[in-house]
Formats: C-alpha cells, structure tokens, sequence
C-alpha cells in the first residue's frame, strides 16, 4: 500500500486566533474550500494540527495538494465577517523540522 | 537564496515581521524606490524608479528610461510592451490586486494578469512579482509570493529568479 505523503505548513494570521472558538474552523474551512474549489479540496485533505501561540497555528495537507493550500491561505482576507490574514511561514515534512528554527523549506 | 518584496507607502510592519515572512529587505515605494505616475515624468533628481499608471500614461516614462513600471490595470499595449522590451525595462506585477479583489473580479484580475506575463516573457521582458500591499493585511510570505506567480503562469525557477533578483534590483534602484 503507498504511505500518502504530507506536508505540515506553520501559519500565522493577523490577529488572534482563540482554539476554543469552535466557529473559527469550520468558518477557515469553507473560505479556503471555496478558493481552492470544492472539487479540488479532497486533493488537501486538510487537517488543523496544534495551536503554537495565540496567532500561528500548524495545519496539515497532503504533498499534492499543500501548493492549494498555501496559495488559498494568501487569498482568504476575511473570515466570520473579520478582516483577517494569514501568512504560510514555513513548510516542512516534519513537525519538529517546522517549529525548529531552521530557514524555510516550500 | 535572499527573496525582497516592494509594498506602498502606507504598510506599516517591523523587522521581525519581515523575518517571519521571510525576506531579506522589504522595499517601501517612495521611500527606498521613487515612484512616479501620469502626468509626472522622472526627472534628473529622482534617477531610477517605478511609474505605475495605465498603458498611454506610461509610455512616455518608459521610453524617458524609468526602471520599472507597473500597469495598473494590466491592459496589454502593444506599443508599450515593444517600449519596455526595447528599453530593458523591468515589468512589475502588483499582486495586491488579486489578493485584494473578490470573486469575479478576482477571476478577471488574474486571467488579465496571466495574459499580460505570458506575453511580456514571449516578448522577453523580465517579470517581477511584487505584494504592493497597501496595509499588512495584504502582505505575503515569500512562499506565498511565490505560489501567486504560479497563478498567473510563472514557473518555479522563475518565481523565485523574479521574487529574488528582479524585486532586488527595483526596490533598490538598479533596474
């Protein structure tokens, strides 16, 4: 059986993001589904990691489809009717590759 | 490799920041690298800059020998084009104004966007992919930038010759 290949993207967005808010996610969810296109979003197959501080957030995608997924971060600016920002810092294989502080790898 | 972006005036962010989204230097228009629009022409104090305006304002300050110029609308003039490729002017691509507009009119910027790179690099023009963001909100990382000029048909290698070296050279008024 082939292992799905992944990618780990450390996000941070422009203001506080609170990781109890359950309305938040779903909400990021259908903005970036609708910029990568629903048909498209299964290539994602986005999946929301761990909350590192108050704005950066760790989101997983498959290897295929993390190009969607960087690029849909760059086009969401609003979210649950908030002028909001995310901005993709770094992209890695590993978690612990991703939070050291080693240069960026896309 | 070092990456640069260029945004307006009016962005405001710090250094760590800057770290984050990982550029080397972040030009600010009319700070680092002067600009000049319709009806202003580059003069001898202001040397090397960047002209944004629409294609018939433009012209003039391109065959005048401004660096670099933004079309503002992204309308592809075909006597402007011929001026920069002749001039070896470098062609910025503001991408504020895919990352600023919405839906429909987002579908169109980027097609206009994508028409206009494709025949500037048939015509051999260098292309350069800048934010131009007005307001943090509208700032990219430079893995960002990068995934945004694939949108309009950059490829890898030349997304990141373009967010490194050509953002370099008209941030810093060597264009």
């Amino acid at each position: 059986m082939m292992r799905d290949k992944h990618r780990y993207l450390l996000v941070e967005a422009s203001s506080a993001v609170r990781e109890d808010d359950r309305e938040f996610g779903p909400a990021l969810y259908r903005e970036l589904s609708r910029c990568v296109g629903e048909a498209n979003m299964h290539r994602v197959n986005l999946k929301y990691v761990k909350q590192v501080d108050q704005k950066t957030f760790v989101l997983k995608s498959s290897l295929d489809g993390a190009r969607d997924l960087v690029l849909a971060l760059a086009l969401v600016k609003r979210v649950n009717g908030a002028d909001i920002a995310f901005y993709t810092l770094k992209s890695s294989g590993t978690i612990k590759a991703l939070l050291s502080s080693g240069p960026a790898v896309d | 490799m070092d990456f640069y972006d260029i945004v307006s005036e009016t962005c405001a962010f710090d250094d760590g920041f800057r770290e984050r989204l990982g550029f080397k230097n972040i030009f600010t228009v009319n700070k680092d690298v002067m600009a000049v629009g319709a009806g202003r022409g580059p003069s001898a104090d202001i040397g090397v800059c960047i002209a944004f305006g629409r294609p018939q304002n433009l012209l003039p300050l391109v065959k005048g020998g401004v660096g670099s110029v933004a079309i503002t609308d992204s309308y592809i003039d075909k006597e402007l084009m011929e001026a920069i490729s002749e001039n070896g002017c470098i062609l910025c691509m503001p991408m504020v104004s895919i990352t600023s507009s919405y839906g429909q009119e987002r579908v169109r910027n980027i097609y206009k966007m994508s028409k206009l790179f494709s025949h500037a690099r048939k015509l051999g023009i260098e292309v350069s992919f800048a934010s131009m963001a007005k307001t943090a909100l509208y700032m990219n990382s430079y893995i960002q930038l990068i995934a945004l000029a694939r949108l309009v048909g950059a490829d890898d290698g030349y997304a990141r010759h373009s967010i490194s070296e050509l953002n370099r050279r008209v941030g810093s008024g060597m264009a």
